[in-house]
Protein backbone atom coordinates (compact mmCIF):
# COMPACT_ATOMS: atom_id res chain seq x y z
CA UNK A 1 0.00 0.00 0.00
CA UNK A 2 2.77 2.38 1.00
CA UNK A 3 4.59 1.56 -2.24
CA UNK A 4 1.51 2.51 -4.28
CA UNK A 5 1.37 5.94 -2.63
CA UNK A 6 5.11 6.28 -3.18
CA UNK A 7 4.75 5.67 -6.93
CA UNK A 8 1.65 7.86 -7.23
CA UNK A 9 3.44 10.71 -5.46
CA UNK A 10 6.59 10.50 -7.56
CA UNK A 11 4.82 9.84 -10.83
CA UNK A 12 2.49 12.79 -10.19
CA UNK A 13 5.41 14.93 -11.36
CA UNK A 14 4.43 13.83 -14.86
CA UNK A 15 1.22 15.90 -14.63
CA UNK A 16 2.93 19.33 -14.88
CA UNK A 17 5.10 17.98 -17.72
CA UNK A 18 2.04 16.68 -19.55
CA UNK A 19 0.15 19.94 -19.11
CA UNK A 20 3.21 21.80 -20.34
CA UNK A 21 3.43 19.70 -23.51
CA UNK A 22 -0.33 19.90 -24.16
CA UNK A 23 -0.13 23.70 -24.15
CA UNK A 24 3.38 23.85 -25.51
CA UNK A 25 2.73 26.73 -27.95
CA UNK A 26 3.14 29.51 -25.42
CA UNK A 27 4.19 32.84 -26.90
CA UNK A 28 7.00 33.19 -24.38
CA UNK A 29 7.77 30.71 -21.66
CA UNK A 30 8.98 32.41 -18.53
CA UNK A 31 12.06 31.21 -16.71
CA UNK A 32 10.05 30.30 -13.61
CA UNK A 33 8.00 27.85 -15.71
CA UNK A 34 11.24 26.25 -16.91
CA UNK A 35 12.30 25.86 -13.26
CA UNK A 36 9.09 23.94 -12.53
CA UNK A 37 9.67 21.79 -15.60
CA UNK A 38 13.26 20.99 -14.60
CA UNK A 39 12.10 20.23 -11.08
CA UNK A 40 9.46 17.78 -12.36
CA UNK A 41 12.06 16.09 -14.57
CA UNK A 42 14.42 15.96 -11.62
CA UNK A 43 11.80 14.15 -9.51
CA UNK A 44 11.25 11.61 -12.29
CA UNK A 45 14.98 11.14 -12.68
CA UNK A 46 15.44 10.49 -8.97
CA UNK A 47 12.60 7.97 -9.13
CA UNK A 48 14.26 6.27 -12.07
CA UNK A 49 17.58 6.25 -10.21
CA UNK A 50 15.86 4.88 -7.12
CA UNK A 51 14.30 2.05 -9.13
CA UNK A 52 17.19 1.24 -11.44
CA UNK A 53 20.11 1.70 -9.07
CA UNK A 54 18.62 0.75 -5.72
CA UNK A 55 21.96 -0.49 -4.44
CA UNK A 56 23.38 3.02 -4.85
CA UNK A 57 20.60 4.73 -2.94
CA UNK A 58 21.80 5.88 0.48
CA UNK A 59 21.33 8.76 2.89
CA UNK A 60 23.57 11.02 0.76
CA UNK A 61 21.13 10.51 -2.11
CA UNK A 62 18.22 11.76 0.05
CA UNK A 63 20.27 14.65 1.42
CA UNK A 64 21.10 15.60 -2.16
CA UNK A 65 17.40 15.57 -3.02
CA UNK A 66 16.71 18.02 -0.17
CA UNK A 67 19.40 20.35 -1.42
CA UNK A 68 18.15 20.22 -5.02
CA UNK A 69 14.54 20.72 -3.94
CA UNK A 70 15.63 23.76 -1.97
CA UNK A 71 17.61 25.07 -4.95
CA UNK A 72 14.76 24.54 -7.44
CA UNK A 73 12.18 26.24 -5.24
CA UNK A 74 14.58 29.06 -4.40
CA UNK A 75 15.30 29.69 -8.07
CA UNK A 76 11.58 29.67 -8.76
CA UNK A 77 11.07 32.30 -6.06
CA UNK A 78 14.02 34.25 -7.42
CA UNK A 79 12.29 34.53 -10.81
CA UNK A 80 8.84 35.04 -9.25
CA UNK A 81 9.90 37.99 -7.11
CA UNK A 82 10.63 41.29 -8.85
CA UNK A 83 11.95 43.46 -6.00
CA UNK A 84 15.71 43.56 -6.49
CA UNK A 85 16.52 43.66 -2.80
CA UNK A 86 14.54 40.48 -2.15
CA UNK A 87 16.16 38.79 -5.15
CA UNK A 88 19.56 39.56 -3.67
CA UNK A 89 18.49 38.04 -0.35
CA UNK A 90 17.39 34.85 -2.13
CA UNK A 91 20.67 34.55 -4.04
CA UNK A 92 22.66 35.16 -0.87
CA UNK A 93 20.64 32.44 0.90
CA UNK A 94 21.18 30.01 -1.98
CA UNK A 95 24.95 30.49 -1.75
CA UNK A 96 25.09 30.38 2.06
CA UNK A 97 22.83 27.33 2.38
CA UNK A 98 24.71 25.40 -0.31
CA UNK A 99 28.03 26.05 1.45
CA UNK A 100 26.55 25.17 4.85
CA UNK A 101 25.06 21.99 3.39
CA UNK A 102 28.45 20.76 2.21
CA UNK A 103 30.08 21.75 5.50
CA UNK A 104 27.35 19.90 7.43
CA UNK A 105 27.57 16.79 5.26
CA UNK A 106 31.38 16.96 5.38
CA UNK A 107 31.49 17.11 9.17
CA UNK A 108 28.57 14.91 10.24
CA UNK A 109 27.90 12.82 7.13
CA UNK A 110 24.43 11.87 5.93
CA UNK A 111 23.23 9.96 8.96
CA UNK A 112 19.48 9.78 8.32
CA UNK A 113 17.07 9.55 5.39
CA UNK A 114 14.98 12.32 6.97
CA UNK A 115 17.65 14.48 8.59
CA UNK A 116 15.70 16.88 10.85
CA UNK A 117 18.26 19.66 10.40
CA UNK A 118 18.19 19.50 6.62
CA UNK A 119 14.43 19.00 6.38
CA UNK A 120 13.63 21.62 9.01
CA UNK A 121 16.10 24.17 7.63
CA UNK A 122 14.80 23.71 4.09
CA UNK A 123 11.17 24.05 5.21
CA UNK A 124 11.70 27.16 7.33
CA UNK A 125 13.72 28.91 4.61
CA UNK A 126 11.24 28.11 1.85
CA UNK A 127 8.24 29.16 3.93
CA UNK A 128 10.02 32.44 4.76
CA UNK A 129 10.86 33.04 1.10
CA UNK A 130 7.29 32.29 0.08
CA UNK A 131 6.15 34.91 2.56
CA UNK A 132 8.49 37.34 0.73
CA UNK A 133 6.54 36.65 -2.46
CA UNK A 134 3.26 37.44 -0.72
CA UNK A 135 4.85 40.50 0.84
CA UNK A 136 5.76 41.74 -2.62
CA UNK A 137 2.25 41.04 -3.87
CA UNK A 138 0.86 43.18 -1.06
CA UNK A 139 3.35 45.96 -1.79
CA UNK A 140 2.50 46.09 -5.49
CA UNK A 141 -1.25 45.91 -5.85
CA UNK A 142 -2.33 44.94 -9.36
CA UNK A 143 -5.65 44.89 -11.18
CA UNK A 144 -5.69 41.07 -11.25
CA UNK A 145 -6.44 38.85 -8.31
CA UNK A 146 -3.53 36.98 -6.81
CA UNK A 147 -5.01 33.59 -7.73
CA UNK A 148 -5.02 34.65 -11.39
CA UNK A 149 -1.23 34.62 -11.20
CA UNK A 150 0.32 31.22 -12.01
CA UNK A 151 3.13 31.81 -9.50
CA UNK A 152 0.62 31.90 -6.69
CA UNK A 153 -0.39 28.28 -7.40
CA UNK A 154 3.23 27.10 -7.57
CA UNK A 155 3.99 28.73 -4.24
CA UNK A 156 0.77 27.43 -2.71
CA UNK A 157 1.83 23.93 -3.82
CA UNK A 158 5.26 24.39 -2.26
CA UNK A 159 3.76 25.73 0.97
CA UNK A 160 1.24 22.90 1.30
CA UNK A 161 3.90 20.29 0.60
CA UNK A 162 6.45 21.76 3.01
CA UNK A 163 4.13 22.70 5.84
CA UNK A 164 2.20 19.43 5.53
CA UNK A 165 5.30 17.29 5.80
CA UNK A 166 7.37 19.43 8.15
CA UNK A 167 6.52 17.85 11.52
CA UNK A 168 6.33 14.29 10.22
CA UNK A 169 9.80 14.50 8.62
CA UNK A 170 11.33 16.12 11.70
CA UNK A 171 10.11 13.42 14.07
CA UNK A 172 10.33 10.52 11.63
CA UNK A 173 13.78 9.21 12.59
CA UNK A 174 13.09 9.31 16.32
CA UNK A 175 9.58 7.84 16.21
CA UNK A 176 9.66 5.81 13.01
CA UNK A 177 7.38 3.02 14.26
CA UNK A 178 4.66 5.42 15.38
CA UNK A 179 4.82 7.66 12.31
CA UNK A 180 4.78 5.02 9.56
CA UNK A 181 1.02 5.45 9.29
CA UNK A 182 1.65 9.03 8.21
CA UNK A 183 3.64 8.03 5.14
CA UNK A 184 0.63 7.85 2.75
CA UNK A 185 -0.46 11.24 4.00
CA UNK A 186 3.02 12.67 3.23
CA UNK A 187 2.80 11.26 -0.29
CA UNK A 188 -0.60 12.89 -0.61
CA UNK A 189 0.97 16.27 0.14
CA UNK A 190 3.61 15.54 -2.49
CA UNK A 191 0.89 14.69 -5.03
CA UNK A 192 -1.06 17.82 -4.17
CA UNK A 193 2.04 19.89 -4.86
CA UNK A 194 2.35 18.36 -8.35
CA UNK A 195 -1.34 19.02 -9.06
CA UNK A 196 -0.95 22.66 -8.03
CA UNK A 197 2.13 22.97 -10.24
CA UNK A 198 0.22 21.52 -13.18
CA UNK A 199 -2.65 23.92 -12.54
CA UNK A 200 -0.19 26.83 -12.44
CA UNK A 201 1.02 25.91 -15.94
CA UNK A 202 -2.58 25.85 -17.12
CA UNK A 203 -3.14 29.31 -15.57
CA UNK A 204 0.07 30.54 -17.23
CA UNK A 205 -1.20 29.38 -20.60
CA UNK A 206 -4.51 31.18 -20.01
CA UNK A 207 -2.74 34.39 -19.03
CA UNK A 208 -0.58 34.23 -22.16
CA UNK A 209 -3.72 33.82 -24.28
CA UNK A 210 -5.39 36.74 -22.50
CA UNK A 211 -2.42 39.03 -23.11
CA UNK A 212 -2.35 38.01 -26.79
CA UNK A 213 -6.06 38.85 -27.12
CA UNK A 214 -5.52 42.14 -25.28
CA UNK A 215 -2.83 43.27 -27.73
CA UNK A 216 -4.98 42.56 -30.79
CA UNK A 217 -4.98 45.70 -32.93
CA UNK A 218 -8.23 47.41 -33.95
CA UNK A 219 -8.19 46.90 -37.72
CA UNK A 220 -9.89 50.13 -38.76
CA UNK A 221 -7.38 52.19 -36.77
CA UNK A 222 -4.41 50.64 -38.51
CA UNK A 223 -2.68 52.19 -41.47
CA UNK A 224 -2.44 50.10 -44.59
CA UNK B 1 10.91 21.59 30.66
CA UNK B 2 7.26 20.86 31.41
CA UNK B 3 6.56 20.85 27.71
CA UNK B 4 9.29 18.28 27.07
CA UNK B 5 7.93 16.09 29.84
CA UNK B 6 4.47 16.41 28.45
CA UNK B 7 5.78 15.50 24.97
CA UNK B 8 7.27 12.32 26.35
CA UNK B 9 3.99 11.31 27.91
CA UNK B 10 1.66 11.95 24.99
CA UNK B 11 1.41 10.10 21.73
CA UNK B 12 3.87 11.47 19.13
CA UNK B 13 1.31 10.89 16.39
CA UNK B 14 -0.96 13.45 18.02
CA UNK B 15 1.94 15.93 18.24
CA UNK B 16 2.73 15.48 14.57
CA UNK B 17 -0.92 15.65 13.60
CA UNK B 18 -1.63 18.75 15.66
CA UNK B 19 1.62 20.42 14.59
CA UNK B 20 0.94 19.72 10.93
CA UNK B 21 -2.63 20.91 11.21
CA UNK B 22 -1.44 24.02 13.01
CA UNK B 23 1.16 24.90 10.41
CA UNK B 24 -1.26 24.16 7.56
CA UNK B 25 -3.89 26.37 9.16
CA UNK B 26 -1.27 29.10 9.59
CA UNK B 27 -0.20 28.89 5.95
CA UNK B 28 -3.78 28.76 4.69
CA UNK B 29 -4.67 31.64 7.00
CA UNK B 30 -1.83 33.68 5.56
CA UNK B 31 -2.94 32.94 2.00
CA UNK B 32 -6.56 33.71 2.88
CA UNK B 33 -5.55 36.96 4.55
CA UNK B 34 -3.56 38.03 1.48
CA UNK B 35 -6.44 37.21 -0.86
CA UNK B 36 -8.86 39.14 1.33
CA UNK B 37 -6.47 42.06 1.63
CA UNK B 38 -6.02 42.19 -2.14
CA UNK B 39 -9.79 42.02 -2.66
CA UNK B 40 -10.26 44.93 -0.32
CA UNK B 41 -7.53 46.95 -2.06
CA UNK B 42 -9.04 46.20 -5.47
CA UNK B 43 -12.51 47.14 -4.27
CA UNK B 44 -11.15 50.39 -2.90
CA UNK B 45 -9.33 51.10 -6.16
CA UNK B 46 -12.48 50.42 -8.16
CA UNK B 47 -14.41 52.77 -5.89
CA UNK B 48 -11.79 55.47 -6.39
CA UNK B 49 -11.86 54.97 -10.15
CA UNK B 50 -15.64 55.19 -10.17
CA UNK B 51 -15.49 58.41 -8.15
CA UNK B 52 -12.96 59.85 -10.57
CA UNK B 53 -15.14 58.89 -13.54
CA UNK B 54 -18.18 60.48 -11.86
CA UNK B 55 -16.24 63.63 -11.17
CA UNK B 56 -14.98 63.79 -14.75
CA UNK B 57 -18.54 63.35 -16.00
CA UNK B 58 -19.71 66.13 -13.72
CA UNK B 59 -16.92 68.40 -14.93
CA UNK B 60 -17.66 67.63 -18.53
CA UNK B 61 -21.33 68.43 -18.09
CA UNK B 62 -20.38 71.58 -16.19
CA UNK B 63 -18.11 72.73 -18.98
CA UNK B 64 -20.79 71.96 -21.58
CA UNK B 65 -23.33 73.90 -19.53
CA UNK B 66 -20.87 76.76 -19.20
CA UNK B 67 -20.30 76.76 -22.94
CA UNK B 68 -24.03 76.76 -23.57
CA UNK B 69 -24.52 79.64 -21.13
CA UNK B 70 -21.73 81.57 -22.88
CA UNK B 71 -23.37 80.96 -26.25
CA UNK B 72 -26.73 82.06 -24.88
CA UNK B 73 -25.13 85.22 -23.51
CA UNK B 74 -23.52 85.93 -26.89
CA UNK B 75 -26.79 85.25 -28.69
CA UNK B 76 -28.61 87.56 -26.28
CA UNK B 77 -26.00 90.30 -26.73
CA UNK B 78 -26.25 90.06 -30.49
CA UNK B 79 -30.03 89.74 -30.55
CA UNK B 80 -30.89 92.33 -27.92
CA UNK B 81 -28.18 94.93 -28.56
CA UNK B 82 -26.69 94.60 -32.04
CA UNK B 83 -29.97 93.58 -33.71
CA UNK B 84 -32.06 96.62 -32.64
CA UNK B 85 -29.15 98.99 -33.33
CA UNK B 86 -28.76 97.72 -36.89
CA UNK B 87 -32.55 97.75 -37.37
CA UNK B 88 -32.62 101.39 -36.24
CA UNK B 89 -29.78 102.26 -38.63
CA UNK B 90 -31.73 100.58 -41.42
CA UNK B 91 -34.77 102.75 -40.56
CA UNK B 92 -32.70 105.89 -40.96
CA UNK B 93 -31.43 104.66 -44.31
CA UNK B 94 -34.82 103.75 -45.83
CA UNK B 95 -35.94 104.34 -49.44
CA UNK B 96 -37.67 107.63 -48.57
CA UNK B 97 -34.34 109.17 -47.72
CA UNK B 98 -33.81 110.20 -51.39
CA UNK B 99 -37.09 112.14 -51.36
CA UNK B 100 -36.14 114.15 -48.28
CA UNK B 101 -34.33 117.47 -48.24
CA UNK B 102 -30.56 117.58 -47.94
CA UNK B 103 -30.49 118.65 -44.27
CA UNK B 104 -32.74 115.73 -43.28
CA UNK B 105 -30.65 113.38 -45.41
CA UNK B 106 -27.47 114.52 -43.67
CA UNK B 107 -29.15 114.24 -40.30
CA UNK B 108 -30.33 110.68 -41.07
CA UNK B 109 -26.91 109.62 -42.38
CA UNK B 110 -25.24 111.11 -39.31
CA UNK B 111 -27.64 109.25 -36.99
CA UNK B 112 -27.16 105.99 -38.90
CA UNK B 113 -23.39 106.39 -38.76
CA UNK B 114 -23.55 106.97 -35.03
CA UNK B 115 -25.63 103.84 -34.58
CA UNK B 116 -23.27 101.80 -36.77
CA UNK B 117 -20.30 103.07 -34.72
CA UNK B 118 -22.12 102.02 -31.58
CA UNK B 119 -22.75 98.58 -33.10
CA UNK B 120 -19.09 98.26 -34.06
CA UNK B 121 -18.12 99.10 -30.49
CA UNK B 122 -20.62 96.60 -29.17
CA UNK B 123 -19.33 93.80 -31.41
CA UNK B 124 -15.78 94.71 -30.43
CA UNK B 125 -16.76 94.40 -26.75
CA UNK B 126 -18.29 90.99 -27.39
CA UNK B 127 -15.17 89.91 -29.24
CA UNK B 128 -12.97 91.23 -26.42
CA UNK B 129 -14.97 89.27 -23.90
CA UNK B 130 -14.15 86.14 -25.92
CA UNK B 131 -10.45 86.91 -26.24
CA UNK B 132 -9.14 89.98 -24.44
CA UNK B 133 -6.86 91.87 -26.85
CA UNK B 134 -4.51 92.84 -24.02
CA UNK B 135 -3.95 89.19 -23.28
CA UNK B 136 -3.30 88.34 -26.89
CA UNK B 137 -0.98 91.28 -27.57
CA UNK B 138 0.73 91.97 -24.26
CA UNK B 139 0.36 88.78 -22.25
CA UNK B 140 -1.07 87.53 -18.99
CA UNK B 141 0.60 90.13 -16.78
CA UNK B 142 -0.89 93.08 -18.68
CA UNK B 143 -4.29 91.38 -19.03
CA UNK B 144 -4.54 90.68 -15.30
CA UNK B 145 -3.25 94.14 -14.38
CA UNK B 146 -5.82 95.59 -16.77
CA UNK B 147 -8.62 93.49 -15.25
CA UNK B 148 -7.67 94.51 -11.73
CA UNK B 149 -7.39 98.18 -12.67
CA UNK B 150 -10.89 98.06 -14.14
CA UNK B 151 -12.25 96.44 -10.99
CA UNK B 152 -10.46 98.96 -8.82
CA UNK B 153 -11.65 101.77 -11.08
CA UNK B 154 -15.27 100.87 -10.38
CA UNK B 155 -14.65 102.00 -6.79
CA UNK B 156 -16.51 99.03 -5.31
CA UNK B 157 -13.40 97.18 -4.18
CA UNK B 158 -9.68 97.73 -3.93
CA UNK B 159 -7.96 95.41 -6.43
CA UNK B 160 -4.25 95.17 -7.12
CA UNK B 161 -1.91 92.70 -8.79
CA UNK B 162 1.83 92.21 -8.80
CA UNK B 163 3.90 89.92 -11.02
CA UNK B 164 7.29 89.20 -9.47
CA UNK B 165 8.86 87.09 -12.17
CA UNK B 166 7.22 86.89 -15.55
CA UNK B 167 10.01 87.62 -17.99
CA UNK B 168 9.18 84.65 -20.18
CA UNK B 169 5.57 84.46 -21.25
CA UNK B 170 3.71 81.18 -21.05
CA UNK B 171 2.18 79.76 -24.20
CA UNK B 172 -0.87 81.63 -25.53
CA UNK B 173 -3.43 78.92 -24.78
CA UNK B 174 -2.00 78.43 -21.29
CA UNK B 175 -2.19 82.18 -20.60
CA UNK B 176 -5.81 82.25 -21.75
CA UNK B 177 -6.79 79.35 -19.48
CA UNK B 178 -5.04 80.94 -16.49
CA UNK B 179 -6.68 84.25 -17.27
CA UNK B 180 -10.11 82.58 -17.36
CA UNK B 181 -9.42 80.91 -14.02
CA UNK B 182 -8.42 84.26 -12.49
CA UNK B 183 -11.52 85.86 -13.99
CA UNK B 184 -13.70 83.14 -12.48
CA UNK B 185 -12.03 83.46 -9.08
CA UNK B 186 -12.31 87.24 -9.07
CA UNK B 187 -15.90 86.97 -10.22
CA UNK B 188 -16.69 84.62 -7.34
CA UNK B 189 -14.96 86.92 -4.84
CA UNK B 190 -16.92 89.91 -6.14
CA UNK B 191 -20.20 88.00 -6.08
CA UNK B 192 -19.99 86.07 -2.81
CA UNK B 193 -17.22 87.30 -0.52
CA UNK B 194 -18.14 90.92 0.33
CA UNK B 195 -14.43 91.59 0.72
CA UNK B 196 -12.86 95.01 0.77
CA UNK B 197 -9.80 94.08 -1.27
CA UNK B 198 -8.38 91.54 -3.71
CA UNK B 199 -4.68 91.20 -4.21
CA UNK B 200 -2.98 88.94 -6.71
CA UNK B 201 0.68 87.98 -6.69
CA UNK B 202 2.67 85.90 -9.16
CA UNK B 203 5.95 84.10 -8.80
CA UNK B 204 8.02 81.24 -10.16
CA UNK B 205 9.58 78.43 -8.19
CA UNK B 206 11.51 75.62 -9.86
CA UNK B 207 9.52 74.48 -12.85
CA UNK B 208 6.25 75.79 -11.46
CA UNK B 209 4.31 78.98 -12.08
CA UNK B 210 2.34 80.27 -9.09
CA UNK B 211 -0.48 82.75 -8.73
CA UNK B 212 -2.01 83.65 -5.39
CA UNK B 213 -5.17 85.64 -4.78
CA UNK B 214 -5.80 87.14 -1.34
CA UNK B 215 -9.06 88.63 -0.14
CA UNK B 216 -10.57 89.52 3.22
CA UNK B 217 -14.17 88.49 2.73
CA UNK B 218 -16.04 85.21 3.10
CA UNK B 219 -14.10 82.47 1.40
CA UNK B 220 -13.52 78.79 0.89
CA UNK B 221 -11.03 76.35 2.32
CA UNK B 222 -9.88 73.23 0.47
CA UNK B 223 -12.52 71.00 2.07
CA UNK B 224 -15.32 73.35 0.91
CA UNK B 225 -13.84 73.41 -2.57
CA UNK B 226 -13.65 69.60 -2.75
CA UNK B 227 -17.21 69.31 -1.45
CA UNK B 228 -18.59 71.83 -3.94
CA UNK B 229 -16.62 70.20 -6.72
CA UNK B 230 -18.31 66.87 -6.03
CA UNK B 231 -21.78 68.32 -5.61
CA UNK B 232 -24.16 69.43 -8.34
CA UNK B 233 -23.73 73.10 -7.50
CA UNK B 234 -20.59 75.23 -7.97
CA UNK B 235 -20.47 75.30 -11.75
CA UNK B 236 -17.72 77.94 -11.80
CA UNK B 237 -15.53 75.91 -9.45
CA UNK B 238 -15.96 72.81 -11.58
CA UNK B 239 -14.97 74.87 -14.55
CA UNK B 240 -11.82 75.99 -12.72
CA UNK B 241 -11.02 72.35 -11.95
CA UNK B 242 -11.51 71.22 -15.52
CA UNK B 243 -9.38 74.08 -16.84
CA UNK B 244 -6.64 73.22 -14.33
CA UNK B 245 -6.83 69.59 -15.36
CA UNK B 246 -6.02 70.68 -18.90
CA UNK B 247 -2.98 72.54 -17.58
CA UNK B 248 -2.07 69.69 -15.20
CA UNK B 249 -2.14 72.31 -12.50
CA UNK B 250 -3.37 72.44 -8.92
CA UNK B 251 -5.43 74.83 -6.84
CA UNK B 252 -5.39 75.25 -3.10
CA UNK B 253 -7.91 77.17 -1.03
CA UNK B 254 -6.89 78.07 2.52
CA UNK B 255 -7.22 80.58 5.28
CA UNK B 256 -4.28 82.73 6.29
CA UNK B 257 -2.48 81.82 9.55
CA UNK B 258 -3.77 85.09 11.00
CA UNK B 259 -7.29 83.87 10.10
CA UNK B 260 -7.94 87.27 8.50
CA UNK B 261 -7.54 86.51 4.83
CA UNK B 262 -8.41 83.78 2.44
CA UNK B 263 -5.78 82.60 -0.01
CA UNK B 264 -6.24 80.81 -3.29
CA UNK B 265 -3.03 79.42 -4.78
CA UNK B 266 -2.79 78.18 -8.34
CA UNK B 267 0.16 76.03 -9.32
CA UNK B 268 0.83 75.37 -12.99
CA UNK B 269 3.85 73.66 -14.60
CA UNK B 270 5.96 76.03 -16.65
CA UNK B 271 6.40 75.52 -20.36
CA UNK B 272 9.14 73.16 -21.40
CA UNK B 273 11.72 75.40 -23.10
CA UNK B 274 12.67 72.58 -25.48
CA UNK B 275 9.13 71.99 -26.69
Amino acid sequence: MEKIFFYIANLSSIIPILVFFIYYKFAKIEKSIWVIMFYSFFVLLTLAFYLLATHLVNNYFFSGIYLFEYLFFSFFLYYAITIQFLKKIIIALIIIITILFFIYIGFFGATNQYDPILVGGKAILLISMSVLFFYEKMQKPSADFIYEDYRFWVILGILIYISGTFFAYIFYNSYQSQLTKFIPYLYLMYTLKSIFHAYSIYIFKNNVNKSINKSDPIPFLDFE
Amino acid sequence: MYLLQATNNINISSVVLLGTLGILILVMGLVFFIIQHQRRVLKYQQKLQQMEIDQQKMMLSASIRMQEEERQRLAADLHDDAGPLLATARLYLNENLVNQDKASQLQAIFQARQIIDETIQLIRNISHSLMPPTLKNFGLESAINDLFQKISGSGAINASSRFHDYRERLKGDKELIIFRIVQELVNNILKHSSSSFIHLTQNLHGDKFYLRVHHDGRGLVQADFEKLNKSNIGLGLKNISSRLRVLQGKIHFEKDISQTYYKVTIEVPRDDPYQ
